[in-house]
């Protein structure tokens, strides 16, 4: 999707909620939250990210971070040459923060979005 | 080329070859049995593009940048690669990939650009500044594409490409006809309704939520977008030739070939508005006309509401504009039949759909991509409401069934869809009559993972490029490759090469490519290529998005992903791989020989 409209049915679904919970209809109920999301962007930023720190500070990677979405909290998991873990956290919010830690090394943390303008090309 | 085959078998596959793709064999022959070396092609290999100094406001150009080589990703091997795998590698199978290239008459009616005056962050897709220029950005990136029809890696001839949908932005019978046209290389006048006239919210001040290029005393012009008198008038009145691919091709839906804005069922009133003489240029407008009272009837109230509407249409922000019976709303099975009815080069005719399809409703399908290599293009999208997708239980069914026949005869499986795992997700049902239960991410990739022999999922949906590794517990596992898009910033669709290392591994080789325009765009230039320049720096400036985000980690734009084979690939034999290629490159040398010099 043009993924921008994945917050567009937020509005939409206020009035169907309410008509549908008054209803009961579990079938409407499933309409209404295929409106409120798509997910994704967040895990995407965050990975993206933490991939191009990892490369900057040169850690040897097996298992680059793979990372889940939940209620906007995005955590990811991945693993060094070694087998040290490689942890990323990133709490729901704005700005998108995120602390990326390996072992019990704190790499990194900060706000994603300079990093990815960096890596983009963008100089402030 | 030929050491594999004998020169026999040669002679006598370049005969049969010659014959299918029209060609002489003596012409065919020598252009087969020339050496295969690494394509000088322009991918991002050699050179990308990235962000260059701010020109106004916070408007910033974009330029050249160094390339970026393959980087070896080992998340499913587990262990480092064979440094000598190189010397002997072999190339089983060459795909171009496109996907979300939102095709977008930007005239149509039946569009929803007023809904960014209500809330722009809102409904940021509903329209972007650069609409007018897709079909312009499509032919760019057909001619990449086919730039890109050898392996810059090998030199193996492209096998196939596939569009994971999204192909047309908002269900307009025209967007699905460019689309088509631009892979097919057939020329393209993006326009509808007056001829050689724009008539849309980008020239109509009252739509002060648009970019307008001629004037742009709007939130674009503020941020530094250009002023560029001429720039829509040449938008619609020019004809965009395509070089078309070299390939045959193959596309499956996606939720904007399924749904309005790829989100909404559409109903009759619309089908009705997309047509007509009227579109909205405000927001309020879109609700009391498209979407109802705008029925073909003769009733009295309709016509007096009609009446009504003429009256008071300046108040409501509707304008009129010329109709086209072009702009009708396509539905599920036209789509399917426009991909059967386009020209059957360069094929394959139905493009991965077949009359079956269309008897049975069946919107997904399987071809093989060469004797290696087995497809399967699956439909997520759903039917009811929402952006996000999920496999309905019977395509599920199926698609088990066929990767256990293929895992039989030793078929290597890549899938294509248009959703990918973080946006497989979607659990609407119909309100009424019968329906059957939907599978998610989780169910999806573990049930997957019972086949050794999928390779890689290949997608779009989110615009952004993305590789992830999911791992099987007992060792090994499938990659998950997603593009970017056409659409939104960097603009960049992607090749995938099936590679067998001959040590007992394999290698996808992604390779990333920029649309063949260039990176920094000259004001005035109204050429194919410099509007296609145009549309990227404009989406990279686009307010509404995070376009940089979209870029991805080097980790998922070019990429060697290894893998364990799923079985003993010396079965292949040198001679049967060969033939393989020798079937695929008499195809390119054929686009070549008759391509316009």
């Amino acid at each position: 999707m043009s993924a921008r409209l994945r917050r567009s049915g937020v509005i939409v679904a206020v009035g169907v909620i309410a008509v549908a919970a008054l209803s009961g209809c579990g079938r409407l109920m499933s309409q209404v939250g295929a409106l409120t999301a798509v997910g994704g962007d967040r895990a995407a930023a965050v990975g993206a990210a933490a991939d191009d720190i990892l490369i900057r500070e040169r850690v040897q990677v097996m298992q680059w971070p793979q990372c889940s979405e939940t209620k906007k909290a995005v955590s990811c998991t991945g693993a060094t040459l070694d087998g040290v873990a490689i942890t990323v956290e990133s709490p729901s919010g704005s700005p998108l923060t995120m602390t990326i830690t390996v072992g019990t090394r704190e790499l990194f943390r900060g706000d994603v979005q300079p990093i990815l303008d960096e890596a983009a090309g963008q100089k402030p | 080329m030929v050491s594999g085959l004998s020169r026999r078998d040669f002679l006598a596959l370049t005969g049969v070859l010659a014959g299918a793709v029209a060609l002489p064999t003596g012409a065919l022959g020598s252009a087969l049995a020339a050496p295969t070396i690494p394509a000088d092609v322009l991918t991002t290999l050699l050179q990308t593009i990235r962000y260059g100094p701010i020109a106004r406001g916070t408007y910033r150009t974009l330029q050249n940048a160094p390339g970026e080589s393959f980087l070896a990703r080992i998340d499913l091997l587990g262990k480092a690669p064979a440094a000598g795998r190189a010397a002997s590698r072999r190339s089983l199978c060459y795909v171009g990939h496109f996907s979300d290239m939102h095709i977008i008459d930007g005239q149509s009616p039946a569009r929803l650009e007023p809904m960014l005056g209500q809330d722009a962050s809102l409904w940021a897709g509903a329209f972007r500044p650069h609409d007018a220029l897709t079909v312009h950005v499509a032919s760019a990136m057909v001619g990449a594409m086919t730039e890109a029809r050898r392996s810059p890696l090998t030199g193996a001839a492209m096998t196939a490409a596939v569009v994971t949908g999204d192909s047309a932005d908002m269900l307009s019978r025209l967007e699905l006809e460019w689309y088509i046209s631009m892979l097919d290389g057939v020329t393209v006048t993006p326009n509808s309704g007056a001829v050689g006239v724009y008539e849309g919210v980008q020239a109509w001040a009252e739509a002060s939520y648009a970019y307008h290029p001629e004037d742009p005393n709007d939130p674009f012009g503020i941020l530094g977008f250009p002023r560029l008198p001429g720039l829509l008038s040449a938008a619609v009145s020019q004809p965009v030739p395509s070089v078309g691919l070299a390939s045959p091709w193959y596309s499956v839906y996606g939720n904007h070939d399924t749904l309005l804005l790829g989100t909404f069922p559409v109903g009759t009133d619309l089908q009705g508005w997309a047509t007509g003489d009227r579109k909205a240029a405000l927001w309020p407008a879109l609700g009391v006309g498209a979407f109802r009272g705008l029925a073909a009837d003769a009733s009295v109230f309709t016509q007096l509401f009609n009446r009504l509407q003429d009256q008071l249409s300046a108040q409501w922000g509707i304008r009129r504009i010329t109709s086209d019976p072009g702009r009708r709303l396509f539905n599920q099975q036209e789509f399917m039949q426009a991909h059967l009815d386009s020209p059957s080069a360069p094929g394959p005719v139905g493009h991965g759909f077949t009359p079956a399809n269309i008897d049975s409703g069946q919107t997904w399908w399987t071809a093989d991509f060469g004797p290696f290599v087995r497809a399967f293009g699956l439909d997520t999208c759903n039917q009811v409401v929402g952006a996000d997708g999920a496999i309905p239980q019977d395509q599920f069914e199926w698609l088990k069934e066929q990767l256990a026949i293929a895992a039989r005869e030793n078929k290597l499986a890549i899938l294509l869809s248009h959703h990918n795992s973080l946006t497989l997700e979607n659990e609407a049902v119909a309100a009424e009559g019968p329906t059957q239960p939907l599978i998610h991410a989780d169910e999806f990739i573990a049930t997957v993972l019972e086949f050794p022999n999928v390779v890689a999922w290949l997608n779009g949906h989110t615009h952004i490029n993305t590789i992830q590794a999911h791992r099987r517990e007992s060792g090994g596992g499938f990659w998950e490759i997603t593009t970017a898009s056409c659409i939104d910033f960097p603009q960049q669709q992607q090749t995938v090469e099936i590679v067998d290392n001959r040590d007992g591994t394999l290698s996808l080789f992604t390779t990333v490519l920029d649309h063949r325009s260039p990176a920094d765009y000259t004001d005035g230039d109204f050429s194919v290529v410099g509007l296609a320049s145009l549309s990227r720096q404009m989406a990279a400036n686009d307010v509404n998005e995070n376009p940089t985000m979209r870029l991805g980690s080097q980790t998922d734009r070019n990429c060697e992903l290894l893998l364990p084979a799923p079985f003993d690939l010396s079965t292949l034999t040198d001679a049967q791989v060969e033939a393989a290629q020798v079937e695929a490159l008499a195809r390119v040398v054929a686009f070549e020989q008759k391509a316009p010099k």
